[in-house]
């Protein structure tokens, strides 16, 4: 039997493969040279250079007919994003990482092969490198948020994150078995020749082979009713990592989502807009009625967040390109914020000692006057203040559920934005309230790399929220691809 | 006569099997085990269509999802050590200081 | 003949996998897994897939099943296990979830309804290491590769979580 190896287009992966040839690189580096600075630098390194790829493969689409990789706007886009939510990442972890027992010199490469499962996901073209890269990115993220060996949350953290997250693999690949039995392929393209020839009801086995890999899915992303490990996790989880989890994370699966329903799984759409609707609501609702209640502010954070995968799927039951490119730009302007405020709250960790209660913000605006006033910034673009990016985003993805004919649905959100208005500003005001007879206890706080990238990105979210339309025109860019296909 | 439809019963029982043992047992090993079912039944599922399709790839497949069961595993009970040694416990109920 | 092994494979399997989730000891609940896997392995056998039936036997059933074990009679926790079947909420869901799956998956399965044509006769070779081995390395060279990353990945977190700790 003759057998002919395939031509590699190594140059299309480019991205991919620079960021997991610099993860091997830092790991040999760690084990040469011991310096947890030089394996810093290396990622960082691989991470810029990735980022560069990616921009020079911006509008080079390169057509794929049998690849299991799809190069596009699409995944450019989200290569580029990517790299710059795991600059960020690590950029902020800096001081925090030294002081909290975590083993430095495998904490950044983890990042990076985080990051490459991210990569890999958006990109795939077919079910099998769907399903391995999904679960690169989880089981990098499994150890990073049990990377505190001596605090027992982040421990508690990862054995639930890690039980849920294999449970959602297992329905996962259940999933992904059946509708391999009913089509009889797993590759993307094949997939969706063969179902947009599809008429009529029948094929009841595609159909829970759909829903099972939705409910999967529905894990990786913290949508209700699948969010329980979420509070729990980000909570424990080094907050560094807290914020890598709640925008790369989640990001990238739910980019992958837009994919399947815009490609194979197109013609299955009109089944899961009742579901999806009454998911939305339930997303919203819960996230924001839970977040009211929190003590804690990551776990408030974290609740905030299935808030917003709400808010994203009131857009994305519309499926129109608008919709899309709501969405999309709702992914970006998301991850800025996420970063910032899991940015801040890194921020005001002294050695072991983090601001994790509500009460430890009282008044921290006139002793940390430049991160009270990033948070506070980010705050308001969370909950949608006008003049904020957050603003925009939200302006974009309800007038598309309008467009598509959900008003009701528009509404609900709208009423809901008002809602987590209460908690993200009931914050915001205890920053600047008048110090009372208990002074706040002055910490030290980290590392000033890490006050300058808070900078940059609360600059960013106000730059956004004035002037957007450079990045709706990329993302615009990049959607086009999506429906191109 | 056999067909391969009975062998995916079977695998959607071994599924279901662990499900049901994953909501309801409290050993965080035994939890881990109910996963092995859940990726067990859904091999099982993959091969039977191979079989009847004559197709390889998902037997291919379910090659991936041992190597991928085997990462977890490994993973997954060297985090169960990390929780044994900070608290000498694997029920999964005395696991909740982080509860609102 | 075939219906007999057929039947004694399902019946092992069903009976073994709920043999796990009843056991009270942990020990024994590793035991009847293992007991699945092999049977498990052994209808891999007579789906034609005599690769997978190996490594089945091999990495699963061999080296994962080891893994837990060694790590089940290294933690001792045997002494402090106290199983009881909890009537409460939690467990009446899961009942009601996994028999609503039940119904609502097994029942209506049906291979006749798939969109791809049922084979009429197999490949000589089917299912063997070449057959396999071939479509690998040709057509999916790269979750192959990406494989190689993802052990790595295992054995990086793996020291990171239980290494010792750098002065």
């Amino acid at each position: 039997m003759e057998i002919i190896f395939p031509a590699v287009n190594i140059a299309s992966i480019a991205p991919q493969l620079i960021v997991a040839t610099f993860a091997i690189l830092a790991l040999l580096v760690e084990v040469f040279s011991k310096s947890s600075r030089l394996v810093f630098a290396t990622c960082l390194v691989g991470l810029f250079v990735a980022f560069a790829l990616s921009f020079m493969q911006w509008g080079r689409g390169i057509p794929y007919e049998n690849s299991l990789v799809a190069v596009d706007n699409y995944t450019t886009f989200f290569n580029a994003l990517f790299a710059i939510v795991a600059i960020i990442t690590m950029l902020l972890s800096l001081g925090y990482v030294d002081n909290t027992g975590i083993d430095t010199g495998k904490y950044y490469p983890l990042i990076l092969f985080a990051t490459l499962g991210m990569m890999l996901l958006v990109s795939s073209m077919d079910l099998l490198l769907m399903f391995l890269s999904l679960e690169l990115l989880s089981i990098s993220m499994y150890v990073l948020v049990g990377s505190q060996r001596d605090r027992w949350v982040s421990s508690e953290a990862a054995i639930k994150y890690i039980l849920t997250g294999a449970f959602a693999s297992g329905f996962l690949l259940f999933g992904i078995a059946l509708v391999y039995g009913a089509t009889g392929t797993i590759s993307f393209t094949k997939l969706e020749s063969l179902l947009s020839g599809l008429t009529g009801e029948g094929l009841p086995l595609l159909k829970m082979g759909v829903l099972l890999m939705m409910v999967g899915l529905g894990f990786k992303i913290a949508m209700v009713p699948f969010h329980m490990w979420a509070p729990d996790v980000y909570e424990g989880a080094p907050t560094p990592i807290t914020g890598f989890l709640s925008t790369g994370s989640k990001i990238a699966a739910f980019a992958l989502i837009l994919r399947l329903f815009n490609n194979p799984f197109n013609h299955l759409f009109s089944d899961w807009v009742g579901i999806l609707w009454i998911l939305a609501v339930l997303s919203m609702t819960i996230g924001n009625v839970a977040a009211l209640l929190q003590k804690n502010v990551k776990r408030m954070l974290a609740y905030s967040s299935i808030a917003h995968v709400g808010y994203l799927l009131v857009a994305f039951i519309a499926l129109s390109t608008r919709a899309m490119e709501a969405v999309v730009l709702y992914f970006t302007l998301y991850a800025i914020m996420g970063l910032t405020a899991f940015g801040c709250i890194t921020s005001l960790t002294s050695g072991e000692k983090e601001r994790l209660k509500q009460e430890d913000y009282t008044s921290l605006g006139y002793t940390q006057p430049v991160q009270a006033v990033i948070l506070s910034v980010c705050l308001l673009s969370l909950a949608g203040i006008p003049l904020t990016a957050g603003f925009i985003g939200k302006f974009y993805l309800f007038s598309s559920a309008v467009d598509a004919g959900y008003v009701g649905l528009a509404v609900i959100a709208v009423l809901n934005s008002a809602v987590s208005l209460y908690y993200y500003l009931g914050l915001m005001l205890r920053m600047y309230a008048l110090p009372g007879r208990f002074a706040p206890v002055e910490v030290p706080v980290g590392s000033p790399v890490g006050k300058i990238v808070l900078l940059l990105l609360g600059f960013s979210i106000l730059a956004l929220g004035i002037y957007p339309s450079p990045l709706v025109g990329v993302v615009k860019g990049a959607v086009t691809a999506l429906s191109a296909l | 006569m056999i067909t391969a439809n009975q062998y995916l019963m079977v695998g959607a029982i071994l599924f279901a099997i662990g499900v049901l043992g994953f909501l309801t047992r409290r050993n965080i090993i035994v939890l881990l085990m109910c996963i092995e079912l859940m990726i067990n039944g859904a091999g099982l599922a993959f091969v039977s269509f191979c079989r009847q399709m004559g197709s390889l790839e998902g037997q291919v497949f379910v090659l991936f999802a041992m190597v991928i069961a085997a990462v977890e595993i490994a993973v997954g009970l060297s985090i169960i050590l990390l929780v044994f040694r900070n608290r000498a416990t694997l029920d999964a109920d005395e696991m909740e200081s982080l509860k609102w | 003949m075939e219906n007999l092994f057929f039947y004694i494979a399902a019946m092992l399997a069903i009976v073994s996998a709920s043999s796990v989730i009843l056991q009270r000891k942990v020990m024994y609940s590793v035991l009847s897994l293992i007991v699945t896997l092999l049977s498990v392995a052994w209808m891999y056998a007579m789906l034609s897939a005599p690769f997978l039936a190996v490594v089945q036997v091999i990495l699963y059933a061999g080296a994962i099943m080891v893994l837990f074990l060694f790590v089940v009679m290294m933690l001792k926790y045997e002494k402090t296990e106290t199983f009881r079947f909890r009537p409460g909420l939690l467990w009446c869901l899961g009942l009601v979830a996994a028999i609503a799956f039940l119904i609502e998956i097994v029942l209506p399965l049906n291979m006749t309804e798939s969109l791809a044509p049922a084979a009429t006769a197999l490949a000589p070779g089917f299912g063997s290491i070449k057959s396999l081995g071939s479509i690998l390395y040709t057509q999916y060279l790269l979750p192959i590769e990406l494989t190689g990353i993802l052990l790595l990945v295992a054995v990086v977190g793996v020291a990171l979580l239980s290494g010792v700790k750098k002065e």
